[in-house]
């Protein structure tokens, strides 16, 4: 969808635009900042703020990205300015990247706890309780791995744009995605869930 | 070093990172393809890490589409657009 909602001559947007805007991008949003964690009150004031943003500076918008990926952007950077999200960053990643290194011998391959680990007989839990699991788990990720999880695996965005949003390069992004998913794994295992 | 060990010197190590990163290309070109796949075929420890990465995936997927139906959308949408043209009036 490349539809833009046409900015007013002043930076006043129309009723009109006001309700295409919402309509069109709503429920895009508010998955996106319920997925970073805040709940629906809060979910619901930070897409508040997103469009504020976004009707404000309407004209400095340049059609170089959908208007739903400069909205992301938006709301990241609106969501990283909060309490929720500030301070946690250098620490999270090298937990990631120290926990990762752990399981492997000096020839960088599996070593016998991880091996182990991964042959004990499958517990099954019921998916509503690893959904539990995966949302307390989620809490402990960054802004950013949320975010570019988010962008990635439920609203199915291509890479290109979920760089454009954040503000990453594919590298960043790839490095971004590879945190995320392994601290969701190790706090899922930590957690008895079996994933498979 | 035999053709053997060269095709299967690719890591555990090294396989896990590039199928968590996914986006990032496998250096070292048709070869270090070969040799991912090859490894993909004879390591079972990785091929369950990579189920599992998947799994981590569609269930972020699913456990999102799942919560959605509880919002109210057209009461958010309503209400944001009350304030909306509130502010810009």
């Amino acid at each position: 969808m490349t539809t833009t909602i046409s900015p007013t001559p002043a930076t006043r947007a129309s009723a009109n635009d006001v309700e295409e805007l919402v309509d069109r991008y709503t429920d895009n949003l508010m998955r996106a900042a319920l997925s970073l964690g805040f709940p629906e009150i809060e979910a619901e004031e930070l897409v508040q703020a997103t469009f504020v943003a976004y009707l404000e500076a309407c004209k400095r918008f340049e059609k170089r990205s959908k208007i739903l990926t400069y909205l992301f952007g938006i709301l990241y950077n609106k969501a990283r300015e909060t309490r929720r999200f500030l301070g946690r960053h250098e620490s999270i990643d090298k937990t990631v990247e120290d926990a990762f290194e752990g399981h492997f011998d000096h020839e960088e391959h599996w070593d016998q706890t991880s091996m182990d680990k991964m042959t004990e007989l499958e517990k099954k839990a019921q998916d509503s309780a690893i959904g539990k699991l995966l949302a307390d788990c989620l809490e402990g990720l960054t802004a950013v791995m949320r975010m570019a999880f988010t962008m990635k695996e439920v609203e199915g965005m291509d890479s290109d744009a979920i760089c454009l949003a954040l503000g990453l390069t594919t590298s960043n992004l790839g490095v971004t995605l590879f945190r995320a998913r392994n601290k969701l794994r190790e706090c899922l295992l930590a957690r008895g869930a079996v994933i498979v | 070093m035999t053709l053997v060990d060269s095709l299967t010197a690719f890591t555990c190590k090294r396989f896990s990172r590039h199928v968590a990163s996914e986006l990032l290309p496998l250096e070292g070109g048709l070869y270090a393809k070969v040799q991912f796949w090859i490894h993909w075929a004879i390591c079972p420890f990785c091929r369950r890490y990579w189920k599992e990465i998947n799994a981590i995936d569609q269930l972020q997927h699913a456990t999102r589409a799942g919560r959605d139906p509880a919002l109210n959308m057209t009461d958010v949408k309503m209400r944001l657009k009350k304030n909306l043209m509130k502010d810009a009036s």
